[in-house]
Order: structure tokens, then sequence, then C-alpha cells
């Protein structure tokens, strides 16, 4: 017996196999691939890769901005949903659950036994999502990665009041050319998507435990402002960017359950 | 019988155009739930209700901004477009930040000679009602009354005859007939599961507001007869209110999202729809003209403000008015669509967000729109997550 979640997400998506006894694998597609994947073809073989068959899966749940793509999926629930789901079964103790996707960005408040009581999500702009800060990696030339590291011990930082993607380019290009040290124009990229995260977290009103997931996630420095900033624990999943997916495979088990 | 309400808004300016020819009467168009058409239809004018479009703009950039209401940036596009130009006459209200304003604009995009005496235009295109921003008070009623005889003057002048009181206690009959016959129509949506949808009915009022209403109410009252013979309902879905500003054909697709979404609205609050009839009766025991008064006055509009009492510091009508469509209707979650830059409605709903949770208990979902399709479409993940929040 298997479930299979499935976050099609805008740049990669997230595949968890729940298989007997709560054990979980994972798989994350990033690029052309996906297309792929999406039209069914490549499930087998990420089922193979966890020692099980198609015939063993009971039900597959999609979640994520594509998933009305995923043909293959029989069920389909919201991101926040399954975002929130995911996140309670890593951390029952969690009250809020901050995700920060490549696109979009949405926090979640969780009520009793982990329901979704209120959520918000990013308005239409990059600002605050994953998108923004690799427009950012692209001008610094450096990596996502490369940026998470530098900055976590600089104390000092360069403004970027600009929400918009575009003249916050423009603001750390004029921040280069006055020669301030890169760590500091990267800490100011850092603090201004805190900036927009901490918008989204005060309009569902933070509640401990702050379980921070998606991809951004793994960016220590951004973590690290956002702790600083609302001065508060954040805990962050070993796996952060699967949370959605493994909350899709659960609520594919939850639903099979009550039938 | 509901395709033929589909048609008429489809086809409005075809259907306004077709009437004046065959009436050889004007057509006066109006904006605001507040303005007394039931008076233009008792000068046998035509009324309709003006309303933007999701075309793109290309006049209006010149007089409004970008940072400006999007529903008045598009009526005045179309204005200048000429799209609007078998319009008659145009009632501009006092109402919200930027429709007072369409006095001027749409003089400027469509000007319109008028006979001048001593420098004063005798019979100007465009109207000016100087609706009351405080509408309760002593004063404000009578103040008010004169605005109206001002109005009367400018309708018979329009159409060349007196409008006479027996006129106007006509029109008052046939009015008070449609909301008599909406009333009847929100029975079957109190149902649960109720037997037409919120788009259906919604579609049903904003015709109205585009043919004359005996005609419409002609049409209602074999539509109302139609329905509890049908053999299928909307479905078994999440019961929700809407309150929405500048709710037009363009806008309300909404309700198809919240639809294909799982949801049902089954009561709202929307100016281009129930503020028009919901909780309305034109008072017979009055003269016409203060019954008209009464009932505009007495319009649950975001951009009014009353006098203040000693039990709240925040005006309370607003509330009330929200509450009595919300109560004993089974209701599970609250939609407040806001069209981006309009600060009446976005200021009050923080207050009614609270006092909805906390007299109801259920969940409110703020939605901003921009006035396009694409921007709707994007709502339908909130949409979408608030629905299953509800139904988990």
């Amino acid at each position: 017996m298997a479930f299979v979640g499935i976050d099609a997400g805008a740049q990669s998506i997230k595949v968890v196999i729940l298989k007997r006894g709560n054990n979980f694998f994972s798989k994350v597609v990033h690029g052309k691939e996906e297309e792929t994947f999406v039209d069914g073809g490549m499930l087998e073989d990420i089922l193979k890769e966890s020692g099980l068959s198609y015939k063993e899966v009971f039900s597959i749940l999609a979640t994520g901005v594509g998933k009305n793509t995923a043909s293959i999926a029989d069920k389909k629930k919201s991101e926040q949903i399954c975002h929130a789901r995911g996140a309670y079964w890593i951390f029952p103790s969690v009250r809020t659950v901050l995700d920060i996707g490549a696109e979009g960005s949405r926090a979640m408040k969780l009520g009793e036994a982990g329901r979704v009581v209120d959520f918000t999500v990013n308005s239409k702009c990059a600002a605050g999502t994953g998108i923004f800060l690799e427009a950012m990696a692209k001008i610094m030339e450096l990596s996502v990665e490369e940026m998470g590291q530098l900055a976590v011990e600089t104390a000092g930082k360069a403004r970027i009041s600009s929400y918009c993607a575009v003249f916050a380019e423009s603001e750390v290009i004029s921040n280069i050319h006055k020669g301030i040290p890169k760590e500091h124009i990267i800490s100011g990229i850092h603090e201004s998507v805190v900036d927009r995260l901490v918008e989204l977290l005060n309009i569902v009103k933070i509640e401990e435990d702050l379980v921070v997931c998606g991809g951004v996630a793994k960016n220590i420095s951004v973590i690290k402002a956002l702790e600083k900033r609302i001065d508060l624990k954040v805990w962050v999943p070993e796996k952060p960017e699967i949370v959605g997916a493994l909350g899709a495979a659960l609520i594919a088990q939850d639903l099979y359950q009550k039938t | 019988m509901m395709n033929d309400f589909q048609r008429i808004i489809e086809n409005r300016h075809e259907i306004a155009k077709e009437w004046k020819e065959e009436n050889k009467k004007g057509v006066v168009g109006y904006f605001c739930c507040v303005t007394p058409d039931e008076m233009i239809y008792a000068s046998g004018l035509l009324p309709v209700r003006i309303v933007g479009s999701s075309e793109k703009l290309e006049m209006v950039d010149d007089y409004v901004p970008q940072y400006g209401c999007a529903f008045v940036r598009s009526c005045l596009d179309l204005a200048g477009r000429g799209i609007y130009d078998y319009l008659d006459a145009v009632i501009i209200p006092n109402t919200c930040d930027l429709i007072p304003k369409m006095e001027y604009w749409w003089r400027e995009l469509c000007p319109r000679k008028s006979p001048v005496i001593e420098g004063q235009e005798v019979h100007p295109y465009v109207f000016y009602l100087n609706y009351p921003e405080k509408v309760t008070g002593k004063k404000v009623s009578y103040y008010y009354l004169m605005q109206l005889r001002a109005l009367k003057q400018y309708l018979e002048r329009l159409s060349g005859k007196l409008i006479s009181d027996e006129m106007l206690g006509e029109a008052i009959n046939v009015y008070n007939e449609h909301y008599s016959l909406m009333e009847q129509l929100d029975e079957f949506r109190k149902q649960d599961p109720p037997w037409v949808s919120g788009y259906e009915a919604w579609t049903v009022e904003f015709a109205s507001l585009l043919i004359p209403k005996n005609e419409h109410n002609e049409k209602m009252k074999k539509y109302l007869e139609e329905i509890p013979k049908r053999k299928e309902k909307p479905g078994e879905k999440v019961r929700l209110y809407l309150s929405a500003s500048a709710l037009d054909q363009e806008t309300a697709e909404l309700y198809q999202i919240i639809e294909e979404c799982g949801g049902q609205v089954v009561s709202e609050d929307i100016s281009v729809g129930t503020s028009h009839y919901k909780g309305i009766r034109l008072n017979m025991n009055k003269s016409p003209l203060e019954a008209m008064v009464e009932r505009s006055l007495a319009t649950p509009c975001p951009r009014s403000t009353v006098s203040a009492t000693l039990s709240s510091p925040y005006p309370l009508f607003r509330w009330n008015y929200v509450k009595k469509t919300i109560e004993g209707l089974n209701i599970k979650g609250a939609i407040f669509y806001n069209l981006g830059f309009c600060e009446c409605r976005a200021l009050e709903n923080p207050f009614l967000k609270n006092m909805i949770k906390k007299e109801f208990d259920i969940p409110v979902l703020f939605l901003e729109g921009d006035y396009t399709p694409e921007g709707l479409k994007q709502m339908g993940g909130r949409i979408e997550t608030f629905i299953e929040m509800i139904g988990d």
C-alpha cells in the first residue's frame, strides 16, 4: 500500500511516496524533466527507485501551481492545505507555517489537529519569493546557495528598498558601483525578502511554533534574518522543499482511510 | 428564460439603442445604487446603469491616473471611445472618491452642446446629483428633497413633459413589485441546497438595471414560476457570503470561479446588484418624492457616513446591514472582493471582518481585484484553499 504526493511547483516537481509504516521516499525533479513526469512517464521510474510498483499505489494527490497538469493524479488539493499538513506531520507543535517557494510565498495559521484556520499568499509580484533571490544572484554573479553562505556571518547590510524585482536589480547594481561589499549587498537582499515574509506572517498573526518550508528555507541567511526580525526560533525541516508533496501524500492517505 | 437575462447583459448597448429607436424617447445613464432610477423610469425615459469593460484602455490615462479606480477608468474610457454615445443624459451622484469627478471628466471626454442662457447651461448633458455625505440628521432629508426636485425638473426638460405625482406613484408600484420579486428569488437561494446559483441570481438582477423595470418584472414572473419545476439544483456546495465593489459583467465571473472551487454564494452585498433591491421598499404612505428621498438615503452604501451614536464609535449601519444579509442562511464563510483603490470598502473591511468572526464565527477571505479577467483567475487558488479550509 502506497500513497503518492506530487507538488508540481514553478521550477521543480517534488514527489513523495508514503510507504507502509509511514516510511517515505522523496525525489525532486528539476527543469525540463518535469514535463515528461507530469504526463505520467516518470512516476514508474521513481516508484521503481523506491522499491515499489504502480500496482501498489492506492492514491495519487497533486498540489502546486501545476497541479492541474498532473493528469495521473486522482485528487488535487491547494498548496496551502498540503504544506500545512506536511509541516504538521513533521512538527506536531506547529501553529504557523511559512512556505517560501519559487514563485509564491504563503503563510498558514493552524488550529486544532493541524487544521488551517487562516492563510494568506503573496501578491502578484515576485517580491519575497525564490525567483526574486535568483534574479538578484544573477546580478551578483553567484548561485543562490553561495549568496546564502556569504551573507550568513555578515553584520553590515546595504539597503534594498524596492518591492519590484526589476527596481531592486538597479538598486543592487548601484550598490555594486558604489563599492559596497558583496556580503552587505546580499544581506540587504535577504532583508528585503524577509520584509515581504513578515508582512505575510503579520496578516495571519504568528503563533509558536513557526515552521518555514519551501526551497528558500534552505538559505540559512534568510532564515537567520527572519529569526532576528521576529525574535523567534524558526523550525526548518531537513528537506524543506518536499513538505508540500509530503502533505499531499498524507492527505491522499487520510482521504483513502476515510472512505 | 435564464438565457434571456444573459442575452440582455451581453447585448445591453444594442438593446438600449433599439429601445430608443422604437420608443422615440431618451436613454439616461447613471452611476451608483443611490441614484433614484425610479424617477427616470417615471419620466418615461430609460434608466441604464453605466458599467465598464475589460477591453484595453485607450483614452483615459490623460484624465485618471493608473492608481485610480479601474472601474471608473474603464467607464470613462468607454465614454471617450463613443460606446455610450447613445445616452441622452448622464447622472453623476456624489458618492465615492472618483465618481463625483466624473461630472467634468465625462463632459471633457464626451462633449455635447447645450442651450446657454446668461452663461448657464439650460440643459447640461451631465447632471450632478449632490447626494449628501452624511445620510442621517434633521436637515439632510430636506436638503436632499431639494436635490431630487432639481433632478425632476432636469428630467422634465429632457423628456419634454411634466412628471406628475401619479407618474411617480406608478413608477413606485413597478419598483416595489421588482423588490418583491427579487426577494422571492432570494427565498429560492435560502434553501439548502439552493434552487438557483449565485451567478444566476446576479444575472437576473443585473439585467433589471438595463431594461425597463416593468418589462423585467414580467420576465421575472415567468422565470420564478419555472424555478420549482426544475429537475436539478446547483448541488451541495459550501455556502458563502460575498461582499464586492463594482461587480459587473466583467467581474461576475468571480461567482463562477467560486462555484468551480466548490462554493456557492447564497447572499451578498454588491454595489451593482443587491444594493439595488435588498431590504428596499418605497414608502407608499409618503409623497412620492419623499419616498424616493427615504429610499435613496437608506441605501447601505459603504461611502456614506451616519450621525454618531453613543453606543458605538464606529458607524454600525453597514454592519447591521451585513449582519442581516448573513444571519439564518447557514453561511460557512465570507469572501470580500475589493476592487483595487476602492477605499470606501477597503476602510470598512477590517471592522466588518472582526464583526463577522465575532458574531458568526466563520472565516473571512479578502481578495483584491484589478478589474481584469486574468486577475480574477489568479484568485482561484486562494478561493480553492479557502473552500477546502472550510470543508475540512
